[in-house]
């Protein structure tokens, strides 16, 4: 390997690196509320405190959302990959979790309701 | 088209189909979900050596569309073609700048696989939110790219490549 090949390596793990921080320490606070969002629109909201298990059915499929102990995820799928099962707990405000063949996105938000980019918006 | 190099391209498809068969029978697991080594990407890099770029994008897109077919869905095939377009123009572009070896080509070709593939799921499941997956996908795409791109040079030094076009 010539010089400019780990220069091109090390560019990209920083790229990778910075991005990783942005997102952990600037954007990720404790959230309040779950999100679940199908094609982009929310469909339901549920609230973080709560203990409970709901069967979210859309047109694609079924996913089983569970909230426990301030955490969610989803403990079962129809989808043929169970990507959205193997992605696990959630619990920090913006964290989510995406079933692409059921267009679904469990998504947690903070009080307002936002998800924590949209902070930054003031007015139109 | 030249016998010899439809003969070739033959070879390099069925190589790279293999390849791929191979992956999905034998998944070599890096804990993370939807991150594979990516080994097709190897038939890819010698052809980008060996023949000229618009073969490589027939060979990548006949490989997507049989193992697709035999083996996945159409939203397979969507995603990979994606993939593989975004990648395929990144290693092109980064091998004309003639400054990087092989191995930088084939490390660009990963990370700009698995970015590409992730803008097109942004865009399906219509949130920037699956964004928050980029850190670890590049950083599989540096990891894996740096693995094929190291078998790719040994390959390169020790096979005499093809002569295919005079």
């Amino acid at each position: 390997m010539k010089k400019q090949d780990f220069i091109l390596i090390f560019a990209l793990l920083a790229v990778a690196v910075v991005a990783f921080f942005v997102i952990n320490n600037v954007i990720s606070k404790d959230g309040a509320k779950v999100q679940v969002l199908v094609d982009g629109e929310i469909f339901y909201e549920y609230n973080l405190d709560e203990n409970g298990e709901y069967s979210i059915e859309t047109d694609m499929g079924v996913n089983t959302l569970v909230i426990k102990d301030k955490k969610a995820y989803v403990s079962e799928a129809d989808c043929p990959d169970k990507l959205c099962v193997k992605q696990g707990e959630i619990s920090k405000s913006g964290q989510s979790v995406i079933c692409l063949p059921h267009k679904l996105v469990v998504t947690i938000v903070d009080d307002e309701g936002e998800t924590p980019e949209l902070d930054a918006i003031v007015g139109q | 088209m030249k016998t010899k190099r439809l003969a070739y391209l033959s070879l390099f498809t069925a190589f790279a189909i293999i390849l791929s068969y191979v992956e999905s029978v034998v998944p070599i697991n890096f804990g993370i979900p939807g991150v594979k080594l990516g080994l097709a990407n190897f038939v890819i890099v010698l052809v980008l050596f060996s023949m000229k770029p618009v073969d490589a994008i027939i060979i990548n897109i006949a490989r997507i569309l049989v193992v697709g077919i035999l083996f996945g869905n159409a939203f397979s095939i969507v995603f990979s073609l994606c993939g593989a377009f975004v990648s395929f123009l990144c290693m092109w572009l980064v091998k004309k700048i003639k400054i990087f070896n092989i191995i930088s080509i084939s490390v660009v070709g990963g990370v700009s696989h698995n970015v590409g593939q992730l803008i097109v799921a942004a865009f399906v499941v219509n949130s920037y939110q699956i964004m928050y997956y980029v850190p670890v996908l590049i950083i599989s795409g540096v990891v894996t790219g740096v693995i094929i791109g190291i078998i790719a040079q040994i390959v390169v030094s020790k096979v005499k490549l093809p002569k295919i076009y005079d």
